[in-house]
């Protein structure tokens, strides 16, 4: 103890004692000697308690704040003169400062934090969520797809949609030929699915619910009358029933609602609506060029040139602007699908 | 309170080295009334330092790190709080919060995507969660006080009946749980014949209404329950309010929201007279130039400032209504100034993209904390803890965490 008899002031510190039982703090005198803590009375020097020194719950370094150690048994030392104490730690605590409290308390270090948080979320978002996602829905069974499926067909049939007035005989030539068309494309067996047409509120339009529904609206059936387009589009649509975009899209849904309230919690949704609808929609976009990719992929196993997803964008276009005379806004980071033009040349250039 | 303070004698001290005769002081009164605010030092910079590296831990456990982001966040939080210049401290350890924060997080999974199944999932999920929910919040209170000191002495749970609970909480989620059942069911078509008849409807409504009559009484029940049973040291706080003062809040909030649509309105009027006659182009085109910015000013004030003025307004009646005969706290948290921080807040927010969340934290503790004062009639430091069980059980603390949705590093 020789060099604590010639470093009196750096050896003792003066910290506030609580015992863990009464409200009133004893000013006293710490020192560490060997494994154990010494805590003494400033008054008149008497032993107060003495503690072994990794049973103590030392604090952490901050800039502001008190420092407060917990002794064992519900006792406390307290200290307001922060540098002292910090001192005194780095003196004659036997006990590393982790890196967590050195990055916390260093602009430099947390900058560095920062640009690899950057970098982690970029990569998570752009990779690892789609990743795990994908993982995460081959992990559920089919039969979830499908009761989720058959849920949204009852809430859209009781609200935007009406039984369709197409002739039987329309639907059941669509149907043969779409059949015809899936065994071509599925040699190794076809996935299940059903084909439904309905009258609708939203135009011309095809969509796939989890699970393998798929609906055609009467519209979109008597806007295109060519049978090669209406197979082009269902396998742009069965390509997001055998992917399971809709599963995929709800795990990355969550993942992202969770990553934003762990962050922003206490700020409610306005704060973190901004970025979660428009994640949704990039991930969207992915899933609209994987479906597409699908598609090709179907036309081409029935000898259809892609080529006429071209014609039918065109007529997409035309349809829309005789409705609304004005050209619709074609922003594509605020849009669930990507440009016209991008997808009009990718089938180009798979009919190449 | 003498039984409390003979059971302060029974708790063995093993490693403490005993003083004398003092356990058995009571509070003793003064001769006049000491003021004393709360004060806080915590730092937006040094949260933001915090914060990031928390994030950073967050991500790379794959949200194992959550217990020990929450516990360095509580400490730094509390750590800067001082009442008669003595600090709070939290005491929580998370390797033991580990636990609870997986169960918390399997089952609020579970919970979170049970009604993307079936209508049947969906209310099952929401009636569990509802039988639950009060065992958890009483855990989650324990767990928080219990973890929670000033001046060395922790704070505590009074002994409660778990009925309390469930008389404050159960009412509500259930007057809410059938109207969310009804629409449910009549969205789904298989179901729907269940409830054909338009008269589910009107039960749906009457049940709608009732809950939003009942809201206030059952928030002061709450919060009656919550306040009324912090205890420190021999003291045990009291709410002395009646539900007509939160009744008063909720009606001064809905006021607030109100005059915010009449202004919006007014400001539409006025600005775009001929709103209602734009029949070419050219007007559809000035209209949409004072339209749209008028509408995102509508959605913002109407997200922020009825929010604002509710919590500040609940802040100033929570801590101004609570106390015992020994001591009392007020707040006098300005409502204006609060609503135009939480402006600020969310505007500096936005055009940082979200780095600014850390200093918007930090400013709006500060505000709160700082806007109560505590008067008091006994010497705090003459005050001795009866018998205490430290709740190790953290599963309460995370769960109301995450069922809240309030999670925040």
């Amino acid at each position: 103890m020789a060099s604590t008899a010639s470093q009196p002031t750096a050896a003792r510190l003066p910290m506030q004692y609580f015992d863990g039982r009464r409200s009133k703090a004893t000013p006293a005198s710490v020192v560490v000697s060997g494994e154990l803590v010494l805590i003494s009375s400033a008054v008149d020097g008497s032993l107060l308690r003495s503690v072994l020194c990794k049973e103590v719950y030392w604090p952490e370094r901050t800039r502001h704040g008190v420092r407060s150690a917990e002794l064992p048994d519900s006792g406390q030392l307290q200290s307001d003169d922060a540098a002292a104490y910090d001192a005194w730690a780095a003196m004659w605590l036997p006990r590393r400062e982790s890196w967590v409290v050195k990055a916390q308390q260093s602009w430099r270090g947390v900058l560095g934090v920062l640009a690899l948080l950057v970098v982690l979320v970029g990569a998570a978002y752009q990779w690892g969520l789609p990743v795990a996602a994908r993982g995460i829905t081959a992990l559920v069974p089919l039969s979830v797809d499908e009761t989720i499926g058959r849920n949204a067909l009852a809430q859209i049939d009781g609200s935007w949609m009406k039984p369709s007035k197409l002739p039987a005989a329309t639907q059941e030539r669509i149907k043969t030929r779409f059949d015809a068309a899936m065994k071509a494309a599925y040699s190794q067996g076809v996935p299940t699915y059903q084909l439904l047409f309905r009258a609708s509120d939203i135009g011309p339009n095809a969509f796939a619910l989890p699970g393998g529904t798929m609906v055609m609206t009467d519209e979109l059936v008597n806007l295109v009358k060519d049978d090669d387009v209406i197979i082009g589009v269902m396998g742009h649509e069965i390509g997001h029933v055998t992917l399971r975009h809709g599963m995929r899209q709800l795990v990355q849904l969550g993942v992202m609602q969770f990553a934003l309230t762990v962050a922003f919690g206490d700020y409610g949704s306005l704060i973190t609506a901004a970025p979660l609808i428009l994640g949704s929609m990039a991930y969207s976009r992915n899933a609209e060029r994987e479906a597409d990719d699908h598609a090709i992929r179907f036309m081409q196993a029935n000898g259809i040139s892609p080529l006429v997803m071209v014609k039918f964008f065109t007529t997409m276009r035309a349809e829309q602007q005789t409705k609304d005379k004005s050209t619709p806004l074609d922003i594509s980071i605020i849009s669930s699908h990507p440009a016209d033009a991008e997808r009009m040349d990718k089938f180009k250039k798979a009919s190449r | 309170m003498n039984s409390t303070l003979m059971d302060s004698q029974q708790t063995p001290q093993p490693s403490a080295i005993r003083q004398g005769n003092s356990l058995l002081s009571a509070p003793s009164p003064l001769a006049q009334v000491e003021t004393y605010r709360l004060e806080f030092s915590g730092t937006g910079a040094e949260y933001f330092r915090i914060w990031i590296v928390n994030l950073l831990l967050i991500l790379v456990t794959f949200g194992i790190y959550l217990p020990w982001a929450k516990v360095r966040k509580l400490k730094y939080f509390y750590g800067n709080t001082r009442l008669d210049g003595h600090a709070f401290d939290f005491h929580a350890k998370p390797s033991k919060m580990l636990r609870g924060t997986l169960i918390a997080g399997i089952f609020f999974g579970v919970y979170s995507i049970a009604s993307d199944f079936s209508a049947w999932a969906g209310v099952i999920a929401l009636l569990i969660f509802t039988i639950v929910w009060p065992v958890l919040y009483r855990a989650s209170l324990k767990f928080r006080f219990s973890n929670t000191s000033w001046r060395g002495l922790r704070l505590r749970l009074a002994p409660s009946n778990l009925s309390e609970v469930y008389a404050a909480v159960l009412p509500p989620n259930l007057l809410l749980l059938v109207p969310l059942a009804i629409s449910s069911f009549s969205k789904s078509k298989d179901d729907a014949q269940l409830i054909a008849s338009p008269m589910w409807d009107w039960i749906a409504t009457g049940f709608g209404i009732a809950f939003l009559v009942t809201l206030p009484y059952f928030l002061w029940r709450i919060n009656k329950f919550w306040l009324g049973h912090v205890a420190w040291g021999p003291l045990r706080l009291e709410f002395r309010s009646e539900p007509k003062e939160t009744y008063t809040v909720f009606l001064k909030t809905l006021f607030m929201a109100l005059l915010i649509v009449a202004f919006f309105a007014a400001a539409a009027l006025i600005l775009m007279p001929g709103i209602f006659r734009a029949s070419n182009a050219k007007a559809s085109i000035a209209g949409a130039v004072v339209f749209v910015p008028l509408l995102f000013g509508f959605i913002i004030a109407m997200n922020i400032l009825p929010r604002a003025f509710f919590s500040a307004s609940m802040h100033n009646l929570l801590w101004s209504k609570t106390g015992n005969r020994h001591l009392r706290f007020k707040s006098d948290l300005g409502v204006g100034s609060y609503m135009f921080l939480q402006l600020k807040n969310y505007f500096l927010i936005a055009i940082t993209l979200g780095l600014y969340w850390p200093f918007a934290a930090v400013a709006t503790k500060r505000m709160q904390i700082e806007a109560i004062n505590m008067k008091n009639r006994v010497a705090l430091d003459t005050l001795t803890d009866a018998a205490r069980k430290v709740e190790t059980d953290a599963l309460g603390d995370m769960a109301a965490d995450l069922f809240d949705f309030d999670l925040g590093m």
